[in-house]
């Protein structure tokens, strides 16, 4: 939405020579005469040396004295350079968005005289700088409080490393666990809630209304953020065992940790590795447990594995340690039998290491069997009412690195534990300790964030619905106000704590009614203007800084297939409009690079722009355009060489093609 | 604007998460690196994506990059090295030297996230290891397909049989390294997963001792990569390997599962070497006053706070305090973020 | 809502090709909502036309505009500058806003850019499906609210037929047979009794030509 319809651009526009380097080849004054005639900037200058102390605090006057709210800096492109003039400019208020560099250097490359290429370069970017959406920086008050669900030991541990810098409420989310509740007594801060559910959340981080019914009573409260802490759940599953029933001699682990038998003088064994594959709980515990049998006077300890786990802190010590004080590692390749009396039992198994040997019997008092962990069964519920996607085995969060260790798919949700896959406790510390750090940006009641997540157009918008279902991170609400300017006084709004500007929004809307900051429609249309060859929409996870790879292959293959790389945020930003107009504009072939299939940062995006790819292609089939034009690749960020590749199979395609006959010529 | 200023020595995947977390609150960071470019080990490895993303997260250390050096409130050192630590109330007064340029910094906090070392593989010389060209390390595999896109395109096509050997200066108490370094059996996979998926026909195996799961969906991968991929798992660590015939390798080990000594032949041996840490620590340490495990790696205040040192202002990130995958880094890091956060605030 | 979808372009180029500008004209209302004739639809069939014609290296100028509902005439206003300057327009709003453009606008040719095809309900994102045929004698009181007229394939006012087998329409296995989830609901209801009325022959005498609504309680008299 335009601020008071009308903005208020003041830009000033440095030209730097870099010590005399650049003049040689721009004709500096010329640039600045050429440019004095275009009307939309405020102060112009030619500078020396403009990273220089005494020119940098020159900068920093001139901003006031011209109230300058916007810069443009034609000079060299080194990053470390351009970021002191950005830190000038955002100790005077102008945030870092509004800096913009044109690389003299680069354009001049490879020219006698590049004056003009500056003039067409500065005024191109002057135009973008006018069409930049104005980015505040926007402080929000937010709830300090935290929502943890699951009173058991990871909830528990959970709440109280919160409760040392905010408000808690722990409740149980309905189930029977208890155990962590000993952790929190005495915590400050901290409220418990037993026999209490979640049954409906609504807002945004830093705002959630969480309706919980406790013991029958229901409550709105609100919350700053919310953690997921219900832990797994151990299930015997019997079928792993060859049938072989819990009872008499045979315990599970999670039995015999609850109510360890007598064991002097006893025969123990435990069986690792036929259920609990993923993770290594059952593997700490048995030693734990194991070593702890023999030191109370056990006769013998035996445990069965086929791989001893020891990827978390001071396991493989404990295993050493197991190993020293005499208990027996068997390691089993084939299946196990087992039988049963009513007071021993014993496991049948080939030994491996003595071949000659064959089938070994052991025989115990005590048969303790690993069980496998499984999400509680209101994980479903929850991720039905807070929209949170599950991943393998029913367990919370998605399958997707971006997601690790402890994010959800919406901001201000978290996961900790084993709610999200069974962990270890050594692990669960650490993701303690980073939950805590997450949730403790709401500690203070305020935010600072700049306000980068999409605008609506009301007038534009028709309340459809599409951009609040393909949002990935439930980042949009429907407000109504009169001040909405369409019929409905309706329009679509995206949270600025709850969006995180992937522009899948702006690219799905049917009346273009989003723009996202820095990425509006207009400015990524006037970047491909005038399309050379090659248009390669690249997403900045992926593509963008496999082109920069590239581009380090070879400094000359953006020039060699006449190349030009669009930025784009995700490959979910990407619109049908932006593929349609390039070919219109004349490019041979347009190519659209992003993550790979299920590493997309904002879930779905890629999925989104293969799904615009292939309609694009069969617009461009109908009117009898050569759909392989329109390409898309999965790459990521470093496969410059796979980078490469794409681009120039396309250079390929498009020259055997030959030229592009839906090419509009003005 | 009167900011608040952190210095973060080492720029690896959690040196730039705790600064780009802090810059985020609105601190200003000094990122110190060695090298002369940030990014840490993490940012040679390669995609292990075959018709899907396998999860490596090597990826997400080149998008922290480009994010640092965009990002104004961190100011990247290269090529740099802290010479002075001095506590100046709270905080501390730093110096650091870039070559033979020195600049000072007044700092409230100091993270200290300076992550490994490969283990030095010349120390074995039974593996032939810089003897043998085809016997490279866990590290220089990642680099090599990173940078030239494929195996082949780094090794030539003549490569159709490949060993990578687990453990390598990890799980060995005869070198003082009691512990397991938890991303090799992760990465090992994974990268027999995309050669397989280049070289259809070759001969892929891993010899290991205790194969590691790394997370939700481990069994499923490890079964596929036994029965769909053909990879073979060898139980037992090779004790010699040697150039013969002239231009491919021998490997002697003992299959523990079947209990006798073989010989077989290679043409590339990949080496899983151990995390250890990083060189430098030791003096690290004394500068700083910070305390340092068993095995040499930086020790936290307790097991419940991981990212605390005993030093008031001085945060742990990553894997200087034991070996962690990449997610678990960034985890750690912004654990750390925010204590570093909570500190200089409070 | 009004559901519609865009013509092949074949037929789209076709009603264009003796001319030389034309203006693609968009609705922000109901073809904006099932993602057949908002700005967006617009700008790619604009676009496609452009190409298409650039191809035949007969060029085209294509103006592109999107009002709020092409069924309002204030609104259709908005386009006489435009319409001033080109030969033909192609409209992508429902056949109702069609055809009050194209009354609007006698001088200029107005062509169909959508087959409008129901009333419907939204679904999920690129999901529509009808449920009213806009009859004017509404029977869902008796129906348990489920519309037999746009729900079964025969708009049987007394069903099923005889070709309703395991809940599904004869039609095909994938259309759910409309009197099967009247009685499954009407069961649910505890108002099976309200089978047994038998629905009267509707008149679809269109003794008064095309349908109106008037409100006499909410029309505006100037
Ligand atoms: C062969 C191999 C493959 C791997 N593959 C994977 C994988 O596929 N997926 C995965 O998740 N993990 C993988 N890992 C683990 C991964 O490398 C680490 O998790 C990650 O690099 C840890 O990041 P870090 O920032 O803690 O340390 P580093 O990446 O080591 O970064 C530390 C940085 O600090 C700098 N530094 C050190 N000392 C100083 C000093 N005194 N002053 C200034 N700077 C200093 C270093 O130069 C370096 O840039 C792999 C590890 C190995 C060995
Ligand atoms: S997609 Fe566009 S038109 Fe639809 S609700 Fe969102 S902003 Fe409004
Ligand atoms: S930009 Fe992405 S995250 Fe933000 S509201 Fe739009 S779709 Fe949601
Ligand atoms: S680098 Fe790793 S995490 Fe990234 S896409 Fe490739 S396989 Fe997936
Ligand atoms: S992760 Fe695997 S290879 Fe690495 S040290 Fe541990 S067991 Fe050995
Ligand atoms: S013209 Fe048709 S599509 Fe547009 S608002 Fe009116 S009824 Fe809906
Ligand atoms: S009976 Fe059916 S077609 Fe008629 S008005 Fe009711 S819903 Fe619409």
């Amino acid at each position: 939405m335009g601020e008071n319809g009308k903005r208020n651009t003041r830009v000033g526009i440095y030209l730097c020579d870099c010590d005399g380097k650049l003049s040689k080849k721009i004709d500096f004054s010329k640039v600045k005469t050429v440019i004095q005639s275009k009307a939309d900037f405020e102060y112009i200058r030619v500078a020396k040396r403009l990273c220089g102390p005494s020119e940098l605090q020159e900068l920093s006057e001139e901003i006031d004295k011209y109230s300058l709210n916007r810069l443009l800096i034609a000079g060299c492109s080194d990053p470390m350079i351009n970021r002191r003039i950005v830190e000038v400019a955002e100790n005077k208020g102008i945030v870092r968005y509004f800096v913009d560099f044109v690389d003299l250097f680069a354009l001049s490359e490879g020219k006698k005289d590049a004056t003009e290429d500056a003039i067409a370069s500065v005024n191109e970017t002057l135009d973008l700088i006018g069409m930049k959406a104005d980015v505040k920086i926007e402080e929000l008050d937010v709830v300090p409080d935290v929502l943890v669900i699951g009173c058991g030991i990871e909830g528990g541990v959970a709440a109280r490393a919160i409760s040392k810098k905010q408000p808690v409420v722990l409740i149980d989310g309905g189930l029977e666990v208890t155990d962590g509740l000993d952790l929190v007594k005495g915590a400050k801060n901290l409220t418990v809630k037993t026999n209490a559910k979640v049954l409906r959340v609504s807002g945004f981080p830093g705002e959630f209304l969480v309706r919980i019914s406790e013991n029958g009573k229901v409550i709105d409260q609100k919350f700053g953020a919310i953690v997921i802490a219900l832990g797994a759940q151990p299930v015997y599953d019997k079928s792993k065992y060859g049938g072989v029933e819990l009872g008499g001699p045979v315990l599970s682990l999670s039995q015999f940790v609850k109510s360890r038998p007598e064991c002097a003088g006893k025969r123990f064994t435990f069986v690792l590795d036929k259920a609990d594959q993923d993770s290594l709980i059952s593997h700490a515990t048995v030693l734990r447990e194991a070593v702890a049998l023999k030191e109370q006077g056990a006769a013998d300890v035996n445990v069965f594995y086929i791989d001893m786990k020891v990827t978390a802190d001071h396991l493989e010590q404990m295993y050493e340690k197991a190993r020293s004080v005499g208990i027996n590692f068997l390691k089993y390749v084939d299946d196990l039998e087992i039988r049963t009396t009513s007071t021993s039992a014993t496991v049948r198994y080939r030994e491996p290491f003595l071949p000659d040997v064959g089938i070994v019997e052991v025989t115990s008092d005590y048969l303790v069997l690993a069980e496998d962990f499984v999400p509680f069964s209101v994980t479903q519920e929850l991720a039905e009412i807070m929209e949170l996607r599950l991943g393998p085995g029913g367990f919370f969060q998605e399958d997707n690195v971006h997601f690790l260790p402890i994010k959800s798919n919406r901001e201000g949700i978290f996961f900790v534990g084993s709610c999200h896959g069974p962990i270890h406790g050594t692990e669960l510390t650490r993701e303690v300790e980073a939950v805590a750090a997450e949730v403790g940006r709401f500690a203070s009641g305020k935010v600072r964030v700049p306000a980068l997540q999409p605008r609506v157009e009301a007038e534009k918008c028709a309340v459809c619905l599409t951009c609040y279902r393909s949002c990935p991170h439930k980042a949009i609400e429907i407000v109504h106000d009169e001040s909405l300017n369409n019929m409905y006084h309706s329009a679509a709004r995206m949270h600025p704590l709850a969006c995180r500007r992937c522009g899948t929004c702006a690219a799905e809307c049917p009346g273009k009614a989003i723009q996202l900051p820095l990425y509006t429609d207009q400015e990524i249309l006037t970047k491909t203007k005038k399309p050379p060859t090659l248009v390669a929409f690249a997403c900045e996870n992926s593509g963008a800084l496999a082109a920069e790879l590239a581009q380090k292959l070879d400094s000359q293959f953006q020039e060699k297939f006449k190349l030009q790389v669009v930025r784009v945020p995700c490959a979910g930003k990407v619109d049908v409009i932006y593929l349609l107009k390039a070919l219109e504009r004349g490019a041979e072939g347009v190519l659209v690079f992003g993550c790979h299939q299920e590493n997309c940062k904002y879930i779905w995006g890629n999925k989104r722009a293969i799904k615009r790819k292939e309609q694009v292609r069969k617009l461009l089939e109908d009117i009898g355009i050569e759909r392989d034009r329109l390409e898309f690749v999965h790459i990521a960020a470093n496969q410059g060489n796979q980078f490469y590749d794409a681009v120039k199979a396309m250079a390929e395609k498009v020259r055997q093609f030959g030229t592009n006959p839906g090419k509009v010529v003005r | 604007m009167n900011r608040k200023k952190v210095l973060v020595i080492g720029g690896g995947t959690a040196g730039m998460t705790c600064a780009l977390d802090l810059a985020e609150r609105g601190v200003e960071v000094v990122l110190v690196e060695r090298e002369k470019e940030i990014g840490g080990r993490a940012a040679d490895y390669c995609c292990k994506a075959t018709d899907e993303c396998n999860r490596c997260a090597a990826c997400l250390v080149l998008q922290q990059r480009d994010k640092v050096l965009q990002e104004p409130l961190i100011r990247v050192l290269t090529s740099a090295e802290v010479k002075n630590v001095a506590r100046n109330g709270k905080g501390y007064k730093v110096s650091v030297a870039q070559g033979e340029d020195k600049s000072e910094y007044d700092v409230q906090a100091i993270v200290v996230a300076t992550g490994f070392d490969p283990y030095d593989l010349g120390k074995r010389s039974e593996f032939s290891y810089g003897v043998e060209k085809n016997v490279i390390s866990g590290l220089e595999l990642e680099r090599a397909i990173k940078e030239k896109g494929s195996l082949t395109a780094a090794f030539g096509s003549g490569i159709q049989k490949i060993g990578f050997i687990q453990c390598v200066g990890s799980r060995d108490l005869s070198i003082g390294n009691g512990y397991c370094s938890r991303v090799c059996c992760m990465y090992a996979a994974k990268l027999a997963k995309i050669i397989r998926s280049e070289l259809p026909d070759a001969d892929i195996c891993i010899f290991y001792m205790d194969f590691q799961s790394f997370g939700k969906g481990f069994s499923t991968f490890k079964k596929e990569l036994g029965e769909l991929d053909k990879i073979r798992f060898i139980r037992g660590i090779p004790s010699k390997i040697y150039g013969f015939p002239y231009d491919r390798l021998t490997v002697r080990y003992t299959d523990s599962l079947e209990g006798r000594q073989k010989e077989e032949k290679f043409d590339l041996i990949v080496l899983s070497l151990a995390i250890t840490p990083s060189r430098g620590s030791r003096e690290l340490a004394a500068q700083l006053g910070l305390q340092l495990d068993d095995y040499g790696f930086f020790a936290p205040r307790s097991d419940e706070e991981t990212v605390v040192t005993n030093q008031p202002g001085v945060f742990l990130a990553g894997v200087c305090e034991g070996p962690k995958d990449i997610p678990q880094t960034i985890g750690h890091a912004r654990a750390a973020a925010g204590e570093v956060f909570n500190y200089i605030s409070g | 809502m009004i559901v519609a979808e865009r013509k092949p372009i074949e037929k789209i180029l076709e009603m264009v090709a003796p001319y030389k500008k034309i203006l693609v004209a968009g609705c922000y209302g109901c073809v904006t909502v099932c993602l057949a004739g908002g700005e967006k639809e617009v700008g790619i069939l604009a676009s496609q036309i452009r190409m298409a014609r650039s191809k035949e290296d007969n060029p085209i100028e294509v103006l592109e505009q999107t009002v709020e509902r092409q069924c309002d005439a204030e609104y259709l206003e908005k386009f006489r500058d435009n319409i001033a300057q080109v030969e033909a327009v192609v409209s992508l709003a429902c056949g109702i806003g069609i055809q009050y453009l194209a009354e609007k606008y006698p001088k200029t040719p107005v062509f169909p850019g959508v087959n409008t095809l129901f009333l419907g309900a939204n679904i999920d994102v690129g999901k529509w499906e009808e449920r009213c045929m806009a009859c004017g004698d509404c029977v869902l009181d008796k129906t348990g609210g489920i519309c037999p007229i746009a729900r079964c394939s025969k708009h049987l006012l007394n069903g099923p037929c005889g070709g309703s087998q395991y809940g599904k329409c004869e039609v095909s296995k994938d259309v759910p047979c409309g009197w099967q989830l009247i009685y499954d609901r009407l069961k649910e209801l505890g108002q099976l009794d309200k089978l047994k009325e038998i629905i009267p022959p509707k008149n679809w005498l269109r003794a008064k030509g095309p349908r109106t609504l008037v409100r006499e309680d909410l029309t505006l008299e100037r």
